[in-house]
C-alpha cells in the first residue's frame, strides 16, 4: 500500500508545482506558492526516497518514479526560486 | 472604563499611525474629479488632436489659458514647423470584393483612380518571405506583428515594486504592445525588421498591412508617427478583415485596386510651458503631450489632464512653500516623431533643461483596461490599465514612488527600471532620459491607443483624484531633495 502511495506521489510529481502554480496562479501570490513549493519539495524527496529504499518495488518503477521525481523536484525548485526572488517586489 | 481606555488608545496609536505615513497633499486643493473630467472633455471635443490640425490648435490654446488662468508666469506658446499629412480617400478592392481599410499615416499617395495591380500576401515579409513571393509590380500583403510585454519576467528582470492589491495578474499574463510594429521598426535601420522598406526594395507598389495583433476588427491604427515622409503607399486592414483577405490570396496572385489619396501641406503645432518659481532656480519639470490620432481621452487628454491637475494645484502653494521652481510642459508632435519635445530641449537647454532635477513626465493614466471578448469587441474588465512608471535607479524616488501609489490606492501600477524596454523608456520621457535629466515616467499601453476607440468609456474616472494625489504627493516628497540626492545610483 505504502509502496503504490509513493509510487503514485513521484510519478505525478512534476505535476505538483504547476497544479499550485494554478492555485496560486498570481504574481501577487508569491509568498503561498513559496510555502507551497517548500511543502511540494518535502513530500517529493519523501516519496522518491521512500520508494527507492521499499525492497518489494521493481526496478522499472523504481527508476520511472525516480525519474520523474527529479523533473518534479526541478520545476518545484525553478518555481521556488522564482516566487522567492518576486517577494520583495510585490 | 477599560474598553474606554482601549478605544482612546487604538484612536491615539491610529492618529500616531496617520500622521507618520505623512500627509504631505492638501486634499482641498486637489482639483475635483468633475473638474478634471472637464478638462478632459473639452480636449476631445475635435475628432482628433493631430499635429498641426484645427483639434489640436484648440487644444493648445485651452492649454495656454489654463496656465494663464491658474496663475502661470512666463506662459508661452513656441510655434515648431511641420509637413501636415492628410488623407481623402483610401480604398482597397480585392477579387472584386471591398475590404474595409484605413489609411497608412505619411506614406505615399496614388493617382485618384488607384494602383491596380496583382495582390499577393507575403506572410510576416521576412526575407525568406519575400524570396518565395515575387512582389514586384504588385501590391504587397504582410501581418503586422506588434510585440508581447509579459509582465512577470520584466518585473522579475526590471521591476522595482508592483501594487496590484487585488490580485490580478497572472503569472503568464502578457499584453500586446500596440505601438511596437515588430516588422515595421523604423527605429532601426535594420532591413530586417522593415518588412516596408523591404517591399519597396523587392520593387511592390503598395503595402496592405493585416493587424493581426490588434484586438478587435478595428483597422484605424494610426502609425508609424515618426514624422518621415514616405513614398509608398500602405493601408490597414482589421484583424478579421485580415482572415478573409488571406482566404482570397489563399490560392496566388488576384487583381487588386488599391487607393490612397490626400495631400501634404506646410503646418505648424506648439509646444507650451508656464511655470510657478519656488525658492530654488532648479526646477521639476511636470509634462505630457497634447496631441492625439483621434479623440485621445487616454492619449493623452489624460496625461494633459493630470498635468493641468498639478499646475492648479501647486498655484496654490504659496511659493515660498515651494522648494523646487515648477516648470508645467505640455510638448507638441509626440505624433510627429516627438519634434516638439526635441525642439524645446534644444531651445531651452540653457535655462529650463539645465536647471530641470526631475522629469514627472505622464502619459495614459487613469486609463482602463478594456479586453476583446469572443465576439471581437472591446469589453470593459473594470479594471485598471497595467501603468508602468519608469525611473532612474535612486532609492528615494522608488520609496517615494511605491508610498504614493500605495497612499493613493492607484492600482495596477508597476514601478520598473527606466530600461525596462530598451535603452531609452518609451513615450516623451526618452528624450529628457538621453539628455540626463533624472526620470519619472508613468505611462501605460492599452490596446485601444492609437485606433479610433480612445473615447470617453476609456478613463477610469473614479481614478482620476487618486491619480492627481499620486503625482502631487510624489512632487511634494521629492522636491525637498537636492540634484544629487536625484541622480541615479552609479551603475
Amino acid at each position: 500500500m505504502g509502496k503504490n502511495i509513493n509510487f503514485t506521489i513521484s510519478i505525478l510529481s512534476p505535476l505538483l508545482p504547476l497544479l499550485a502554480m494554478l492555485i496560486f496562479n498570481k504574481i501577487t501570490q508569491a509568498i503561498p506558492l513559496l510555502i507551497a513549493c517548500i511543502l511540494i519539495l518535502v513530500l517529493i524527496l519523501w516519496s522518491v526516497v521512500a520508494l527507492v529504499r521499499t525492497k518489494e518495488t521493481s526496478s522499472a518503477m523504481k527508476i520511472l518514479g525516480t525519474v520523474l521525481g527529479v523533473i518534479g523536484l526541478f520545476i518545484t525548485v525553478l518555481f521556488g526560486i522564482l516566487s522567492a526572488l518576486t517577494i520583495p517586489k510585490i | 472604563m477599560n474598553h474606554i481606555m482601549r478605544l482612546s488608545f487604538i484612536i491615539l496609536v491610529a492618529l500616531f499611525i496617520r500622521t507618520g505615513t505623512g500627509e504631505v497633499v492638501d486634499r482641498a486643493h486637489v482639483p475635483t474629479r468633475g473638474e478634471i473630467m472637464g478638462w478632459i472633455d473639452k480636449l476631445c471635443e475635435p475628432a482628433n488632436r493631430r499635429p498641426g490640425e484645427p483639434g489640436d490648435l484648440q487644444g493648445e490654446n485651452f492649454i495656454f489659458n489654463k496656465f494663464k488662468e491658474f496663475g502661470l508666469q512666463d506662459v508661452t506658446k513656441e510655434p515648431v514647423t511641420i509637413t501636415v499629412w492628410r488623407a481623402k480617400k483610401w480604398s482597397l478592392v480585392v477579387g472584386g470584393e471591398k475590404i474595409p481599410c484605413f489609411y497608412g499615416l505619411n506614406t505615399g499617395f496614388t493617382p485618384d483612380t488607384g494602383i491596380t495591380a496583382d495582390t499577393v500576401f507575403v506572410n510576416g515579409g521576412s526575407m525568406e518571405d519575400f524570396e518565395k513571393t515575387d512582389v514586384k509590380g504588385k501590391i504587397a500583403v504582410i501581418d503586422m506583428s506588434f510585440a508581447m510585454l509579459p509582465v512577470f519576467p520584466l518585473l522579475l528582470l526590471k521591476g522595482y515594486y508592483l501594487y496590484d492589491p487585488d490580485n490580478t495578474f497572472t503569472w503568464w499574463w502578457t499584453q500586446p504592445a500596440i505601438w511596437v510594429r515588430k516588422n515595421w521598426n523604423v527605429d532601426s535601420r535594420d532591413l530586417t525588421k522593415n518588412a516596408y522598406e523591404r517591399a519597396r526594395e523587392m520593387g511592390a507598389l503598395a503595402v496592405v498591412w493585416i493587424l493581426k495583433d490588434q484586438p478587435t476588427n478595428i483597422n484605424s491604427h494610426y502609425g508609424p508617427y515618426d514624422g518621415e515622409m514616405k513614398d509608398l503607399p500602405a493601408i490597414y486592414v482589421g484583424k478579421m478583415d485580415g482572415i478573409k483577405l488571406r482566404n482570397l490570396l489563399s490560392r496566388g496572385a488576384v487583381k487588386g485596386t488599391l487607393v490612397q489619396t490626400g495631400t501634404k501641406t506646410p503646418g505648424v503645432m506648439h509646444n507650451i510651458h508656464g511655470v510657478l518659481p519656488g525658492k530654488s532656480k532648479e526646477n521639476i519639470l511636470i509634462s505630457s503631450h497634447h496631441d492625439s490620432p483621434f479623440r485621445g481621452y487616454t492619449e493623452d487628454a489624460s496625461g494633459i489632464g493630470m498635468v493641468l491637475s498639478l499646475a492648479k494645484y501647486f498655484s496654490r502653494v504659496p511659493p515660498e512653500k515651494r522648494e523646487k521652481t515648477l516648470v508645467f510642459y505640455a510638448s507638441a508632435g509626440h505624433f510627429y516623431g516627438s519634434k516638439g519635445i526635441t525642439n524645446w530641449i534644444e531651445k531651452h537647454g540653457k535655462d529650463y533643461v539645465a536647471d530641470a532635477v526631475l522629469n514627472l513626465n505622464i502619459e495614459h493614466v487613469p486609463a482602463k483596461y478594456f479586453e476583446e471578448d469572443k465576439d471581437g469587441k472591446f469589453v470593459d474588465t473594470g479594471l485598471m490599465q497595467l501603468g508602468g512608471i519608469f525611473i532612474d535607479n535612486n532609492d528615494h524616488m522608488k520609496r517615494s514612488i511605491r508610498e504614493a501609489v500605495v497612499n493613493n490606492n492607484l492600482s495596477r501600477s508597476a514601478i520598473i527600471a527606466i530600461d525596462a524596454l530598451g535603452k531609452d523608456p518609451p513615450g516623451e520621457a526618452r528624450f529628457t532620459h538621453r539628455v540626463g535629466i533624472p526620470v519619472i515616467h508613468y505611462i501605460s499601453g492599452p490596446a485601444y491607443l492609437l485606433v479610433d476607440a480612445d473615447n470617453r468609456d476609456k478613463i477610469y474616472q473614479e481614478k482620476l483624484v487618486p491619480a492627481a494625489r499620486t503625482f502631487i504627493e510624489i512632487v511634494e516628497k521629492l522636491s525637498a531633495l537636492s540634484r544629487e540626492e536625484l541622480k541615479a545610483k552609479e551603475k
